[in-house]
This record gives C-alpha cells, structure tokens and sequence, in this order.
C-alpha cells in the first residue's frame, strides 16, 4: 500500500495546483529579534510594605524557578534606599526577582517570622535592552508558620487559611496550587478554591501529600478570567511551597497585595519574553477590529480551560502581541471576553493560515503575520 | 514535504477516484475550496473544511473514519470539522453515513462532524454513529432534520448556537444531547429519544432561551435528564412525552434540583398525555 502511495506521488507531482494543505503549513514569516545588548541595562524600582516605602530590604535576581526555590541569586542589590528606590545591573537576560528583607543578614536563605518577602507577579522578566525595567514591589511580613492539625481525612491532606490585605480578611480571592513553577505560574493549576467570602477562608480538600506552590489572585472586575490589572489583587504565599501531609489540614495565613499599578510596568502575561507572536485582528471589513485581545493554546482543542497565553487587547491599529514562555506549536484565536464558552454576541475568530488553526514559533524568535478576522456570534 | 506528499496524494487520489469510482481518501486534510463528496469517503485525523468554502455531501455518500489515536486516549482521531457551510442532505430512501471504519464498530471509533462557524448549515437525512459526538455545533446557524444518532457517547453536542433540531431519531447513545447553551436559541421539537443512557445531559449554563418540546423522550437506561454538576439554571421541558402520564414516575427519571439541592429545576409540568404522533423521522 505505501508503495502504492508513493507511486501514485509521484504521479502526482505533474499537478501543480494543490487542492489541499497540510495542517502544518502556515502563511505567517518568521522575522529574527533586535539582539544587541548594550551596557547600563538592568533593573530599577520601589519597595513598598503597607503603604509606605520601605528601606533596607535586597533584590534578589534568579536566573530560573529553581534557583530562587534553592535560594541560589545571579544578583543581589544593595539595601533599598530611605525612599524604597533600588538598582541593579544585569545582563540582557530573563530574571525571576524576589525581595527579602531578613534579620539573618544580606546573604539569601531561608525566612524567619518577622521577615519580608516578596515575589514578583511579573516573573520572569526580561531585562529591556539598554535600559532599566522598572519594577515594583509590595512586601508581605512572614508572620505565621504552616499549622498542622489532625483530619479525619487519613489518605489524603487539606489545606485552609485566610486571605488578608494589610492584616484584615478579603473577599473574592481564589487560591491556586502549581505542583511546580514550570509554567510561570500561569494557567490553571492544580486546583483551585472558589473565591473567598468575607471571612476570607479559604479550603481545599483530598489533596494528595505533596509540595504546593500558594498563589492568589483576585479580579476586581468580578470575571473569572483574564488578565490582572489595576483594582485586582496578587500573592505569593510567603513560605512557598506548603507541604500538604495526609490526614492533616494545613493552616496558613496568606498576605496579599493590591495589584493597582504596584506590580510594575510590566504585567506577568504581556513582558517581552523575546519569544512572540504578532499580527492585526481585523473585522470582515478589513478595518481593524476592536475590544479583541489574541489566545495561544498548547493543545489543539481551544476550548474547555483558560488558554495558556494571551495579548493585551489591540492597538488602535487592531494589533496584537502574544509573549511566550518558549517555542513550540500553538493554536491561536482572538475573542472579546475572557473565560467560558464564547457567548451569543461577542466577537470571535481564529488563525485560518491552517486549518488546525496552529503556528510554530522558535524560542527567541517572533512570528509575524498572524492576522486573523473576527466576527460577532450570532449577533 | 511531508505536505507535498499529502497534497499529490489526495490530488491522485481524486483522479483515481474518479476513472475507478474508488473511494476518496483524506488524511489529515486542508480542504480550501467548495468541494462535492459521493461514493465512499475515508477520513482519518483531523480534516478541515477551510471558512467560506462549502462542503457538500450527496445523498448516499458514506463517510468512514479509519481508526488512530495518536493522542492515546482511546477515542478515534478521526473528524470532520466544517468552518465554512456544511450542506449534507439525503434523501428518505438514500441516507449520509458517518460511521466507523473498523471492522467491529463501537462508540468513540472517531471524534466529531463539527459544525463550527457556520451560517445556514443543514443535515438531513444524515446517520451518525460510533463517534465520540455524532454531531457538535458551535457558534452557528444550522437546521438538523430527519437524522437519526446512534452508538455514539454523544449524539448531539451543542454550544453557542441557533439550530433547529427536528424529528431526529436519537437512541442507543450514552448520552443523546449534551448541550452548554449560554443563551442559546437553539429548539428541539419533533424528536424521539429512547434506549440512550441519559436522553438530556446539560452541563451548565443552558436555560429556557432552549426550547424543548413535543418531543417523545423515552426510556432512557438512566435519567431522561441529567444535569451536570454546574447546571444551576432551570430549564423548560414542558409539553413533552415522557412514555407514562404518573408524574411521579417522570420526575424518577430526572436528576435536577430535587436529587442535588445545588441543580437547577427541570420544569416538566405540564407534560403531554400521549406520544407526538409525527416525532422522529419522516
């Protein structure tokens, strides 16, 4: 049979109109990244604990998760100035930056109650060529330690606790659990708590005995979905990671901060990885189209979970940019709302250069062309 | 060049096709412009009707996807996913097939027909069987008619959409409709459901913007209706057959706020006293 087939190719070869294309095939261009590094290139920014500036705590620069989990920096900067100000210099690169402030000294380890920590939401970040990136940061105080209580529930852990901002309980925030920080954190984890009441507990239960990464985040829009901006709320819970043990419930006191343009100029989904896809959506018209943001799944089924990546919402010139994490095969559409099924109305649409709707897309390059027309459905 | 191979392949393919009445074969396939299928097709994989091209099927045409799972996860690669308009219309004597390819069929041989995007599908006269869903619509208009849905997990999927099903005959499936409205217009009338496992499965938000009605919905293996653990909206299923006229015995077969506090409400009162005489197919 495949001798039949490879006959029948090469017979076919005299035709010099495809009629079909392969799923892998793809109108978009690839185009090579600015690449230069130039000195003076690093980051700047401001640390900040309950309001007020806050001096004496160091940046700490990781070149990847497990670094900062292991407590091994690239870069430590000077004690923050009387005004919370900081510096420091670094190679062109991709970061994940922390502060401390610990009463054990300037050297990284671990924390002790009454230390400051934070991580930042934006991790990793790439260092702006030629400039420095600002980047802010809220502190939390380590204030409690993980509590481990008897649970009825033998073969499996659980774990509760309480959501704060500046010490008092908030309402709406879910708790997410990563088993690791592969994906920055992005996506939907392992599991995650429905929003919190005004009590600010939170609970998960017949969790398997493992390490768990706490992350929190609240959207003050009231959608489930989309990405953090200024009213919405972010925490990395202090003593990362928890260890959940069966038969017990593990009890934390969990701090976060208020997102409102604290964390950064940069925002987790949108910093300039190096590794992006762009293009323009547009509406059937051709002009361009607007209140639409792009999505990238890794899988092909767009649908069922939150898309791994997304744009901001387009320029006025309907343009998009979507940063990646690394190269790969990605399946991309555009759609005005965030999470769930799309709805009657909203504007959707997807890359249609193939017919799994897919592009690839190298690590350090950016992938041009990937235009894309919406339409309202059924309006 | 792996393209290259594919694309002379399906051109050959198509001129074999057509001296020797061969069946057509698409593996993996970009169709990009408006196409006419008879005879015998063979799908395998993913296959993609390109938007704003037709695809037509002629009464007859039998559609069958041979087995892969590259995926592993024991449920048939093999699809077919229209974005541009989907017009498959038999006739009462000489039905569209979409079934497996193997053998020894069973449910999940293949993944879906998808109808995704489109604007005035139509299915009629079409059989559906031993896929993982028959049939999914999304984001479309569409009208299903005189069809019959069989042997698959899912006979009819639904989303988004404004679709018309009709006297369809939907039986023996694990579940006949699975449907996620979200203010959907989509109406079911006329159709007779009997010997699937759940006839109904809405798994959230779907609400009365569905009408259900004048349907014969019978005995099902399970519930007539099941919602899923999200359903927390009611829905109207009034003026249906449920195969008895003991109200009781209809509410045994439904699984809504009465069994989970945290469900929605099936309103089935008032239900029809006998069978819609004209439901299923014509």
């Amino acid at each position: 049979m495949k001798k039949l087939i490879m006959l029948l190719a090469a017979f076919g070869m005299l035709f010099s109109v495809p009629v079909f294309a392969h799923e892998d095939e793809h109108k978009a261009a690839e185009a090579a990244p600015p690449a230069a590094q130039t000195p003076d290139t690093g980051f700047e920014g401001r640390v900040v604990f309950n309001s007020q500036v806050f001096p004496g705590g160091r940046i700490y620069a990781y070149k990847t998760f497990e670094d900062l989990v292991a407590m091994k920096p690239f870069a430590v900067s000077g004690p923050t100035a009387d005004d919370g100000t900081w510096k420091l210099e670094v190679p062109r690169g991709k970061y994940y930056l922390a502060v401390k402030k610990r009463q054990a000294g300037a050297e990284d380890g671990p924390l002790a109650i009454g230390d400051y920590y934070s991580f930042q939401g934006s991790n990793p970040i790439t260092v702006a060529t030629g400039k420095y990136t600002h980047v802010g940061f809220f502190l939390v105080r380590y204030e409690t330690k993980v509590v481990y209580e008897d649970s009825p529930e033998a073969g499996s852990g659980a774990l509760t606790g309480v959501v704060t901002y500046n010490g008092q309980p908030v309402e709406g925030v879910s708790v997410i659990l990563y088993l690791d920080g592969k994906n920055d954190f992005r996506g939907m984890g392992y599991s995650t708590t429905p929003p919190t009441g005004k009590d600010g507990v939170f609970k998960m239960e017949f969790l398997p005995e493992s390490d768990y990464f706490l992350l929190a985040r609240k959207r003050g829009s009231g959608k489930g979905a989309g990405p953090l901006t200024d009213g919405d709320s972010f925490g990395y819970y202090v003593a990362n990671p928890v260890t959940v043990k069966g038969g017990k419930v593990a009890k934390v006191d969990f701090g976060v901060i208020s997102k409102a343009g604290e964390i950064g100029k940069d925002d987790s989904l949108f910093r300039d990885t190096g590794t992006l896809i762009t293009g323009h959506i547009l509406d059937k018209h051709g002009k361009p189209a607007k209140g639409v943001y792009a999505f990238a799944y890794e899988e092909k089924v767009m649908a069922h979970k939150r898309p791994e990546y997304i744009s901001r919402v387009v320029d006025e010139n309907g343009r998009f940019v979507i940063s990646l994490s690394q190269g790969g095969t990605y399946y991309i559409g555009a759609r005005s709302d965030y999470g769930d099924t799309p709805g009657l109305g909203e504007w959707y649409g997807r890359y249609e250069g193939t017919g799994d709707h897919s592009v690839i897309v190298k690590t350090g390059k950016v992938l041009e062309g990937v235009d894309m027309v919406v339409e309202q459905i059924l309006p | 060049m792996k393209t290259l191979f594919v694309v002379i392949t399906l051109v050959l393919a198509f001129a074999v096709n057509a001296a020797a009445a061969e069946p057509l074969f698409y593996d993996k396939a970009f169709i990009t412009k408006d196409t006419t299928w008879s005879g015998t097709i063979l799908l395998r994989g993913q296959n993609v009707v390109k938007k704003g091209c037709t695809l037509t099927i002629l009464p007859g045409t039998v559609v069958k996807f041979l087995w892969s799972d590259e995926d592993g996860d024991n449920i048939g690669d093999g699809e077919l996913t229209v974005e541009g308009l989907l017009i498959a219309k038999g006739t009462k004597d000489n039905f569209i097939t979409f079934t497996s390819g193997q053998p020894n069929p069973k449910m999940k041989d293949w993944t879906f027909v998808q109808i995704s995007v489109n604007k005035g599908a139509e299915v009629e006269y079409c059989k559906f069987e031993y896929g993982f869903s028959g049939l999914q619509v999304h984001y479309s208009t569409a009208t299903i008619k005189n069809s019959l849905f069989q042997y698959n997990f899912e006979g009819i999927r639904f989303s988004t959409t404004d679709v018309l099903i009709e006297n369809n005959d939907i039986t023996k499936n694990y579940y006949g409709i699975r449907c996620e409205a979200h203010g959907s217009r989509t109406t079911l009338r006329k159709n007779r459901f009997w010997d699937n496992e759940h006839a109904f499965f809405p798994v959230q938000k779907t609400w009365d913007s569905v009408k259900i009605y004048d349907n014969n919905i019978e005995g099902s293996r399970n519930y007539n209706v099941n919602f899923g653990t999200n359903q927390k909206q009611d829905m109207d299923f009034t003026n249906n057959w449920w195969a008895t006229t003991d109200g009781a015995a209809i509410e045994a077969t439904i699984f809504d706020k009465t069994k989970d506090d945290s469900l929605g409400r099936v309103k089935y009162i008032p239900f029809l006293k006998e069978p819609v005489k004209d439901c299923g197919i014509l």
